[in-house]
């Protein structure tokens, strides 16, 4: 993992660092989860994002946002103390951003919790430009299910984005067969892709029998694919070759939008 | 005043700033009216003054003191326009009584506005309304 604890300066001395001028038109980027719908697979998808970076040995930091979110299925829970609890809503709404990213990472990668849209659209109202001014640019992950909810969550963090930051949209087959009508059929999500022009990804549906344990362990989907584990129900070899076949996809399709995702 | 009023006064503590910015406002507000953003006044607070401020802290402080100048001792500052054009002086801090500078931007019709115009929404999205599916080719009522 090459996301770097080491230097939270915030943790160290509880200041905010204001020594901003240094990222001045350096490249730098956050990539957050549109939050809103509660399980559609933000987090499990901002794990195989920080996977896939690491594979290419590129340093990111992992932010948890989703303060409500505190025991599984959480970013902690697979990362531990690697991955940093960030409570958003205070005033300094999403500072933590600038804090993080100014110590010399490039990549910020925020799991955004489900009631974190509010806050979001007050700071990039308040907060964007100046950020922007500093080199950072946005990526802005959404994730679609068959549920409609989750189209219609995508749309109205959209709407309240606009263009301030790239989208990547993630169909995840949470369901087999996924029907994901209410995102390729309907008015409301095709205005969209036409005016914010959005990379679409596809997840593959995942058998229960490898992601509840999954999920039960905190392991990620590389640590199944290479036995790097001691839960013995998953390392059974048709569910660590499910693993491979789940990540090697995975990352063909992360490839495909890796002009938004990295700096 | 009524001397038992003036007596109670007397007694009561001065309240402390609510902002650790209070005492910089002058300076806040010369920068904004320079153009300078959040980011530079949070700098040169942090190198000037040791003071370590992030940039919504400056951002909230500015916004909150739009708010309570634009009425002193209830009357109107001296800016006395239309709420169109003190709409105007919205993040430029131009709105202080003591401001020295003349009301130009209220005797010239032909000074450009200062606030921004409203940004152009490439997406626009009502979300009381519900999904709605498009119709494929062929597809007909019953």
């Amino acid at each position: 993992m090459n996301s770097d604890v080491s230097t939270d300066q915030s943790e160290s001395d509880g200041q905010v660092p204001v020594s901003v001028v240094p990222m001045q038109h350096a490249a730098k980027r956050v990539i957050l989860t549109m939050g809103g719908k509660g399980g559609v697979g933000k987090t499990s998808f901002m794990l195989s994002l920080a996977e896939w970076f690491t594979s290419k040995e590129v340093a990111f930091k992992l932010l948890d946002l989703d303060t409500e979110n505190k025991a599984r299925g959480s970013l902690a829970h697979y990362f531990g103390r690697a991955a940093k609890k960030v409570d958003i809503h205070t005033a300094a709404g999403l500072d933590s951003f600038i804090d993080y990213i100014d110590d010399g990472t490039s990549i910020v990668l925020a799991d955004m919790g489900a009631s974190s849209g509010q806050v979001t659209y007050d700071w990039f109202d308040s907060m964007f430009e100046d950020v922007q001014a500093l080199g950072v640019s946005f990526t802005a992950i959404g994730i679609v299910t068959p549920d409609p909810a989750s189209v219609e969550s995508v749309l109205s963090w959209a709407a309240h984005l606009q263009d301030r930051v790239h989208y990547i949209i993630v169909e995840n087959a949470i369901t087999y067969p996924a029907d994901f009508t209410y995102w390729r059929e309907t008015e409301q999500a095709q205005v969209f892709q036409k005016a914010l022009h959005p990379v679409v990804l596809s997840v593959d549906f995942r058998l229960p029998e490898l992601e509840n344990p999954a999920r039960q362990h905190g392991i990620t989907l590389g640590e199944i694919a290479e036995r790097r584990h001691d839960v013995d129900e998953l390392r059974r070899a048709s569910l660590v070759l499910r693993a491979q076949s789940y990540r090697r996809r995975l990352f063909q399709e992360i490839e495909n939008a890796k002009h938004l995702l990295l700096p | 005043m009524d001397p038992r009023f003036e007596a109670v006064l007397k007694r009561l503590p001065q309240k402390r700033y609510r902002s650790c910015l209070e005492p910089y406002k002058d300076l806040i507000r010369e920068m904004r009216k320079r153009g300078s953003c959040y980011r530079e006044i949070a700098q040169v607070l942090h190198e000037e003054f040791g003071l370590k401020v992030g940039m919504s802290t400056i951002n909230d402080f500015v916004l909150s003191r739009m708010k309570s100048k634009t009425r002193v001792n209830g009357n109107r500052t001296s800016f006395s326009g239309t709420d169109r054009n003190r709409k105007t002086r919205i993040g430029t801090g131009e709105h202080h009584k003591d401001t020295q500078e003349p009301t130009r931007h209220f005797q010239t019709p032909t000074q450009p506005r200062l606030s921004k115009p409203a940004p152009h929404l490439p997406f626009k999205y009502n979300q009381d309304e519900p999904l709605r599916i498009l119709r494929k080719k062929g597809e007909h009522d019953e």
